[in-house]
């Protein structure tokens, strides 16, 4: 039951994400320029395989859930609510606490990750 | 009211340098610094190679090895699990930079091909090289180094800028300046005042942590008491980086990807990562972020900025100190033309084409540096320190990775030297050397707008040594040096310090692959050809910025 309500606060998270991205997209001519720019899929899943991915390419970003085949980067978080937390602070560093106290695994590109970083700082509304 | 031809605001390594250059360069400067003494941090623990170059061409070289670490203490970079260990691997002789100074300078001495900076890096704290500098400024004729004062606000005109300092108990001064450099930090007033923006975002990372202290028992437990250069720590549920910015000392650094948790103290944290209950004082500790920046502009009018005024970068290579040194140098030259009359009006605004691509190119790449450092951490086996089979295959795997990941940060010769000012205007034939040299190997090509390979005279010398320093160095690779005499009219009819330097030496003409280079004193290839053009002039007005 736990799992099952961590899992859905994490898609509906990741779907809001999407709807922030795409308004930052709108109006930030930098988000615009960076989602033009570049092509990857980040996934962000818990352990138990649930989440979904972000696709960038052609200029566009969606949002499918499931598993991608290969993934730029993945992150690998223990369970839905330990994702939720990290990912709706503020504070980048607990992206890195996470990963060191092994609440969070990652694959694949950091590079993925930063450029993420960049798009949530003008994708998140203001404090 | 004071005038003076170069104010420079900031007494950090790059102000203190470009001071020490101007005077060499017979231009008389004033540098004021807010701070009263040279920083107490450790701060950066690196001049990189081609900033050795540099410091060498104006003499600063053998002072700054004298105060960083020994000719012959090692320059490992190691993986492990604490300071103290056990160690998955050690770099040592892989590359030059992992080798004692002595050794690797025996190593350039010895390269024949121009693949190697004529100066290898040098470890050092910035606590360290400061001093130095400072030193070297204030026993420069031409410089006056005044601690204690501060920029207040300045107003440019057609002739030149009029600054307001600040200086001990609200004492206020003018100064008037042909030009004025902001050397001034992170939060350069100079750049605030001119309204640049970086063109970057910030805080990316997010808050890493950072604490110094000392431990002679620490430095103890290294082979002949040298601390290697860079311990990275990796074990289960532990991370960071111990740095030994001087083998000869008993400071360290250490870098944690956190503040210390709740429950947790600085204290608690150095212990851990020392890994063995040994004695150490903490002198300081406090968190910092890390960036990426990059400033959109580099100048207006007679006004510029250099150093961390310019850009700020994560110290994931060693590159913030050593681009902003060769930012100095870049404008030294170009500042004491234009001081003397020689240079064009177009002269000091080449700066920003040359060193804002320099400066994105490095950004990128210390980002980079900083990705591939975090990707070293992700796949961290739980058996990493079990003693038996399960726990060396660990420990071998997670070596590998390391070497794979995170050596980029330190064999990147062709960062370090392989930069070419392909978007300048100065520049003739620029943007023709065909692809960008690659960040990891340098590849020594004399193509216009790249700095000049190192070559060795028959007799010993250094090519780099030999070209002049305050003027145009015209070389002349086995071709005929009595057909010269228009090219050096031409330069004496503007009034450029020229110099001929024949080299008939065969292997030269072969390693630079042309029969005339032109250099400008910063050691950078202005024009290239095979013969010299029928009407030198426009040439020379080129160069200098007339045109």
């Amino acid at each position: 039951m736990n799992d099952l309500s961590g899992n859905i606060k994490l898609r509906l998270l990741l779907r809001v994400t999407l709807l922030l991205i795409r308004r930052a997209q709108r109006r930030a001519p930098r988000v615009r320029a960076m989602i033009a720019q570049d092509s990857h899929v980040l996934q962000i899943q818990t352990a138990r395989g649930a989440g979904g991915h972000f696709v960038v390419g052609s200029g566009r970003i969606d949002l499918r859930m499931g598993l991608h085949p290969h993934p730029d980067l993945t992150q690998i978080w223990r369970d839905g609510h330990t994702a939720v937390a990290a990912m709706t602070s503020g504070d980048e560093t607990d992206l890195l606490r996470a990963f060191e106290l092994g609440g969070c695994r990652m694959h694949g590109r950091f590079m993925v990750a930063l450029w993420f970083n960049e798009v949530m700082k003008f994708a998140r509304p203001a404090a | 009211m004071i005038t003076t031809p170069v104010l420079i605001v900031g007494g950090g390594p790059v102000g203190l340098a470009l001071s020490v250059m101007l005077s060499k360069l017979g231009v008389r400067s004033m540098l004021v610094n807010e701070r009263l003494q040279t920083t107490t941090h450790p701060k950066l623990d690196v001049v990189n190679g081609r900033s050795m170059e540099v410091l060498r061409q104006f003499g600063l070289a053998d002072a700054v090895r004298a105060a960083g670490n020994p000719r012959q203490a090692n320059q490992h970079v190691a993986v492990a699990a604490s300071a103290s260990g056990p160690f998955y691997t050690v770099l040592s002789d892989r590359h030059p930079i992992y080798r004692s100074a002595d050794d690797a300078n025996a190593l350039a001495r010895d390269c024949q091909d121009g693949s190697l900076p004529l100066e290898t890096m040098q470890r050092i704290a910035q606590m360290q090289l400061e001093p130095v500098l400072l030193e070297a400024a204030r026993a420069e004729p031409e410089a006056r180094v005044e601690f204690g004062w501060s920029l207040f606000g300045f107003e440019q005109d057609e002739a030149g800028v009029t600054a307001m300092i600040q200086g001990p108990e609200g004492r206020s001064r003018q100064v008037r300046c042909l030009y004025l450099i902001g050397c001034d930090g992170p939060s350069s007033r100079v750049r605030q005042f001119l309204n640049f923006d970086y063109e970057d975002t910030r805080d990316l990372v997010g808050e890493l942590f950072i604490a110094h202290f000392r431990s002679e028992a620490l430095a103890a437990t290294f082979l002949k008491h040298e601390p290697y250069w860079h311990t990275w720590l990796l074990r289960p549920q532990f991370s960071g980086l111990v740095v030994s910015p001087d083998a000869s000392r008993s400071d360290f650094v250490l870098h944690r990807p956190f503040a210390p948790r709740d429950g947790e103290t600085v204290q608690n944290v150095i212990a851990a990562a020392i890994g063995r209950d040994i004695p150490f004082e903490l002198v300081q500790s406090g968190a910092w972020r890390p960036q990426f920046l990059v400033a959109n502009s580099y100048g207006r009018g007679r006004v510029f900025i250099a150093g961390d005024a310019a850009h700020q970068y994560m110290p994931t290579g060693g590159l913030g100190m050593n681009t902003g040194l060769l930012e100095a140098h870049n404008l030294a030259w170009k500042l004491a033309a234009c001081v003397s009359g020689w240079g064009g009006p177009r002269l000091m605004s080449s700066y920003e084409a040359e060193r804002l691509p320099a400066a994105r190119r490095n950004r990128d790449h210390v980002k980079e540096n900083a990705a591939s450092v975090f990707e070293s951490l992700f796949d961290i086996p739980d058996q990493l320190l079990d003693p038996g089979p399960a726990g060396g295959q660990a420990r071998t795997v997670v070596a590998g990775t390391f070497v794979a990941k995170v050596t980029r940060l330190y064999e990147s010769m062709g960062i370090e030297l392989g930069y070419r000012y392909e978007d300048s205007p100065l520049i003739v034939g620029a943007g023709a050397g065909g692809a960008p040299c690659d960040p990891a190997s340098y590849q020594p090509v004399a193509v216009p707008g790249a700095r000049l390979p190192n070559g060795w005279r028959s007799d010993g010398q250094s090519l780099l040594d030999q070209l002049d320093r305050r003027g145009l160095t015209l070389v002349c690779l086995g071709a005929r040096a009595d057909q010269t005499t228009a090219f050096i009219d031409a330069a004496k009819d503007k009034g450029v310090p020229m110099t001929l330097l024949e080299v008939p030496e065969a292997h030269l003409a072969s390693l630079y692959g042309w029969r005339w280079l032109l250099l400008r004193p910063d050691q950078h290839i202005a024009w290239a050809g095979d013969e010299l053009p029928s009407e030198p002039a426009p040439l020379i007005d080129r160069v200098r910025g007339a045109t």
